[in-house]
């Protein structure tokens, strides 16, 4: 394997495994027992890691890097789920539905981005 | 039905609880401007004739990060201290559509066209709700203030300055206390304080709790695909879904902006989602069932119709500019960057501070619920002449 496809396929890892977090966070968003700070603290990982992964691609030429439009769901569902962060209602999180059902659809948007990442670059 | 009445019980408390801290603190606030205000230079600044108080009022809303609930006490007592209505209803509307975090969040993840026609919206908008409010809505509230003696709180039936005859009592005006510079700094704080939690707090409480009952009641029995199902949509009938819903719920421009985002994303009309973005902040029902009891009855109908076909116009605006194919196109990282910046700018609040003023804000709805029963028996006793009025 080329080493930019060796990267770019690290680097799809390293997002398959933030999907992996993001829907582990949004079965918590919905299951109302998660505490709040704990949920904040694991958005604020997925921020972090995404934007690390996000930097760490900068560097490479354009025709090695992650498809753009991945990125952008994964910041809108970095956002959505920052905004789940807030709704706390005493120490737990219980978001109302409509966030939830377009925090689930995001995921599926996201999830199936990677997919068709994961195929282009295989 | 057991999951409507969960549904209900959790709007309920999640609007009480995210907004009980700013409800408390405007109130702090609102007491001292009641106390302070109509003997300041101040007072002259926001009622100057012409558009600078307008404009004034509008700027200093846009820089506070106070939802529509939270903003409620502030707006009635600068009503109450004598400040005109047109500023009064500009920086009730301006507080909770625009605040840095807000343009921000927007920039970051709705683009620049739409945080253009969001942050336009949000001053233009404010600006001619409080030009047809002064010039059309019902000044006769404070009126009937400035002619009342009103050092006395509704506590007792018949012990009181005020009585429960007093049909302006009763009907939820709040009593002015007498301006008064000549004690000491301490005990005009303690005045405006007492004020702001015995007399104003108890009767906007009670009318936010019936609104946020029927707000929790409207999500129990709104489908949670109501989102996809009217946001979605370019039409004239999807732009007046978007702009009722959005005046009807509880929205915090903050935590429904990643919303909008990923609505636009997916294909919305940037009208609608704008239309219900601005509505949505703007104003909802226990806002209005308050301000509706405070501030007058044809001010409020006025505020809440002209906002809505103010939002709709500008909808179809935005739609004719940015359709067809219009889609938000940002730099990832730049984003992130952004999103950063909005949350550091946006106060959070502690688990123990707002179970704490959820806690006061729900005495004072009590004490508000009683205050109203009293009455009550009170009229109904003087209509059968055997209460304190009938001599």
């Amino acid at each position: 394997m080329p080493l930019a496809s060796e990267q770019q396929h690290q680097a799809l890892t390293r997002l398959e495994e933030l999907d992996l977090l993001s829907q582990g966070l949004i079965r918590k968003a919905g299951d109302g027992a998660t505490p709040a700070h704990i949920f904040r603290v694991e958005t604020r990982m997925y921020r972090e890691l995404l934007r690390q992964t996000m930097l760490t691609d900068r560097q490479r030429t354009e025709a090695e890097q992650l498809p753009q439009n991945l990125l952008l769901e994964m910041v809108r569902l970095s956002a959505l789920l920052h905004a789940a962060a807030d709704c706390k209602t005493g120490y737990v999180i219980i978001c109302p539905p409509d966030l939830m059902s377009q925090l689930r659809l995001q995921q599926a948007k996201v999830s199936q981005a990677l997919l068709l990442a994961r195929g282009k670059v295989e | 039905m057991v999951a409507a009445w969960y549904q209900f019980a959790t709007t309920v408390w999640q609007i009480a609880s995210e907004s009980a801290i700013w409800v408390i603190i405007s109130l702090v606030v609102g007491g001292l401007v009641h106390e302070f205000l109509p003997s300041s230079r101040f007072r002259v600044l926001l009622n100057r004739r012409g558009h600078s108080a307008m404009a004034g009022a509008i700027v200093f809303g846009a820089c506070l990060p106070i939802c529509s609930c939270g903003v409620i006490p502030l707006a009635v007592s600068l009503f109450k201290s004598g400040i005109r209505l047109g500023p009064v209803i500009a920086f009730a509307a301006a507080t909770p559509i625009i605040n840095p975090a807000a343009v921000i969040l927007s920039l970051a993840l709705l683009g620049p066209q739409i945080t253009i026609a969001y942050v336009l919206m949000g001053l233009v908008l404010p600006y001619l709700l409080g030009v047809v409010t002064e010039r059309w809505g019902s000044h006769n509230s404070r009126t009937l203030l400035a002619s009342d003696d009103g050092s006395a709180t509704v506590t007792d039936c018949c012990s009181t300055a005020v009585s429960c005859c007093d049909s302006d009592t009763t009907s939820g005006h709040i009593a002015v206390a007498p301006e008064d510079n000549t004690h000491s700094l301490g005990v005009r704080i303690a005045a405006g304080l007492r004020w702001g939690f015995s007399d104003l707090g108890p009767t906007i409480a009670f009318y936010m709790l019936i609104g946020v009952l029927i707000a929790g009641v409207i999500a129990a029995f709104l489908p949670p695909s109501w989102v996809d199902t009217y946001l979605r949509e370019s039409h004239i009938v999807a732009l007046l879904a978007a702009a009722v819903l959005g005046a009807s719920i509880y929205v915090c421009a903050v935590a429904h902006i990643p919303l909008v985002a990923t609505l636009l994303a997916a294909g919305a009309a940037p009208g609608v989602a704008i239309v219900f973005l601005v509505t949505g902040t703007a104003t909802n029902l226990p806002e209005l069932i308050a301000l509706y009891n405070t501030i007058g009855k044809r001010t409020v109908i006025l505020y809440a119709v002209s906002l809505i076909i103010g939002a709709m116009i500008t909808g179809l605006l935005v739609n004719l500019w940015l359709m067809p194919g219009f889609s938000p196109v940002f730099d990832p990282v730049a984003s992130l960057e952004l999103l950063d910046a909005g949350q550091r700018l946006q106060p959070t609040v502690g688990t123990v501070p707002s179970l704490l003023a959820t806690v006061a804000l729900t005495l004072l709805a009590l004490l508000g619920s009683w205050r109203r029963a009293i009455a009550y028996i009170g009229r109904r006793r003087s209509s059968t002449g055997g209460g304190c009025c009938s001599d």
